[in-house]
């Protein structure tokens, strides 16, 4: 899958488009990638009150996957999506590996969609019980139903609410062993009783130390591609993971409190390449350290 | 009356005026590049974190619209909006119009009854201007604008908001206007009402609005209120403020926030 540039939303804070597009300055079709909000099998209605926070110089979240199911999704979203021109990457989450299997199956036959992110990390379901990600056996066979029911490249989205830290080598290396062609990382990190909220997931820049030291592990094990994400703000940011080695990446609580930050990015990004004679993204990394 | 825009706007907007009108109550004036006109009552401002360590948008309603510029009310109550209330002739990041306006599209009642609970009181100044002008303009000698307005003292009202003539105050200590709960004054003025054709639009505690729909609901009276739930990007996409309501979830951002009483599952909302 080819991106015109690595600036794609994270999952949950893009929706589907359609609130975003309505922002004069905003031009979806500049983006890398367009990544929905998570698809699952039924209609959610996720969470109830209170579902999110600020804290840590970052928020928490608990929406517990709402949405309107996949059906849904794919009949008036994904139609949306598809007319900018830049690859969707549908994003699915199931509560057993049958639901991934059928999620998979489901997108696989849309044209329209350019690839599958497995979210096997979300923290808040269920009451924070333990997600597919957070063991490298459950990730590989959650990697493998995916798999076997796409042709779709597979992106699996990986938790870091992992013990110990450098299991996160292990959970991603059993992912791609299993066949995924890429990994995202990080999803929001676990907390609990948050503003009245029992399980929620923080996000914001206190997570950025958190995901390019995952990130880090994760690229020393596999050879497969990066959308690193976690706290990234600014132009900045997003060089820094990809001079760690990131191939993308994907702007996710910044959204929030500025509109138009995506647009921003990419052309910083662009300025910032066309002044240091950058015209291959892979001549970034290894410049820190 | 108009319908909601559709586009969005995001700008740097200045601080024009800012000026207490109340104990940790400011009007804030903001500029804004285009047309006021696409406001309507009801619709809100999202306004980028001022805080260093805050990452999500703060929702104000529009409580009145000029030239080239809007207002807003806001009640200091945390470290951003303690911010917002000592900027002057500064930039901030804004965006908007946020949500669905005034969804009166009944026009066929007597008296417009406004009922405000503290800064719920924002959006219903707005609403005020609105309604007063065209029942002006109507001359018909129907649609009366009247102005309910409560809170806890004398010294966290700001008397600079309504005409005396269409305004009734209440406060909790008695220190101004009807002693009591402003649902108190509301309760005493409908029962008074026999024959006549009230609209109600609400904004304050939930506890307040629940009651206030739950009587309307029991008379017969079509109720709106206009709720608040945290937001983290006051667009629709984060869905940290929807709710359950009766025909299914609900974004307060987007698909209010202005809603009809009997939308309202009150358990629901936090």
């Amino acid at each position: 899958m080819a991106l015109q540039n690595p600036i794609m939303p994270a999952s949950g804070t893009f929706g589907f488009g359609e609130e975003v597009a309505a922002f004069a300055g905003m031009d979806l079709s500049r983006l890398g990638a367009m990544v929905g909000k998570t698809a699952t099998l039924e209609p959610r209605d996720g969470n109830p009150q209170p579902r999110i926070c600020e804290c840590e110089g970052g928020m928490v979240n608990s929406i517990g996957l709402e949405g309107k199911g996949i059906d849904y999704i794919l009949e008036y979203n994904v139609p949306f999506m598809a007319s900018f021109g830049v690859p969707i990457i549908f994003n699915i989450s199931g509560f057993s590996l049958n639901d991934f299997a059928l999620l998979a199956q489901k997108a696989n036959s849309v044209k329209a969609i350019s690839a599958i992110e497995g979210n096997i990390s979300c923290p808040n379901v269920e009451g924070g019980k333990i997600p597919f990600g957070s063991t490298a056996k459950a990730a590989s066979e959650v990697t493998t139903v995916i798999c076997e029911v796409t042709d779709l490249p597979v992106i699996i989205k990986l938790t870091p609410n992992v013990e110990p830290k450098s299991m996160i080598g292990e959970i991603a290396s059993a992912v791609e062993e299993a066949g995924a062609d890429a990994i995202s990382m990080i999803n929001t990190v676990k907390r609990q009783n948050i503003g009245g909220i029992p399980f929620c997931g923080l996000s914001g820049p206190p997570i950025k130390p958190i995901a390019l030291e995952l990130i880090k592990i994760v690229l020393e094990q596999i050879s497969i591609p990066v959308i690193g994400m976690g706290g990234i703000s600014c132009l900045e940011d997003v060089l820094e993971f990809l001079q760690l080695g990131c191939s993308a990446v994907a702007i996710g609580t910044a959204n929030f409190s500025n509109p138009l930050i995506m647009m921003e990015i990419i052309n910083g990004l662009e300025k910032y390449c066309q002044d240091n004679q950058i015209y291959d993204l892979t001549q970034l990394r290894g410049i820190v350290e | 009356m108009k319908m909601t825009e559709e586009i969005m706007e995001v700008w740097s907007g200045e601080i024009l005026k800012n000026l207490q009108r109340a104990t940790d109550i400011f009007e804030v004036e903001i500029s804004c590049p285009f047309d006021t006109k696409r406001f309507s009552p009801g619709q809100f401002v999202s306004i980028a974190p001022l805080a260093q360590e805050s990452v999500m948008s703060r929702p104000f309603s529009i409580s009145s619209v000029h030239d080239s510029s809007f207002s807003i009310l806001i009640k200091t109550i945390g470290k951003n909006t303690d911010l917002l209330s000592e900027m002057q002739k500064e930039q901030i990041k804004v965006w908007g119009p946020c949500g669905k306006g005034n969804p009166i599209t009944d026009l066929r009642f007597d008296e417009l009854w406004l009922i405000g609970g503290g800064i719920g009181i924002a959006p219903l100044v707005f609403f005020n201007k609105v309604f007063s002008d065209y029942e002006k303009e109507c001359r018909s000698g129907r649609g009366r604008v009247r102005v309910f307005y409560g809170s806890q003292s004398e010294e966290d009202l700001d008397f600079n908001l309504f005409p005396a003539d269409s305004v009734e105050y209440s406060t909790d200590d008695g220190t101004f206007g009807s002693p009591g709960k402003i649902t108190e004054l509301f309760i005493k003025e409908i029962e008074m009402i026999r024959s006549k054709k009230i609209t109600v639009v609400t904004c304050g505690p939930n506890i307040m609005m629940r009651q206030i729909a739950r009587i309307c609901k029991h008379r017969d009276v079509p109720c709106f209120v206009i709720l608040e739930q945290p937001m983290a990007c006051g667009t629709g996409i984060c869905l940290g403020c929807s709710v359950k309501m009766k025909s299914g979830m609900k974004r307060i951002c987007k698909d209010g926030p202005v809603f009809p009483a009997e939308e309202v599952i009150w358990d629901e909302l936090t």
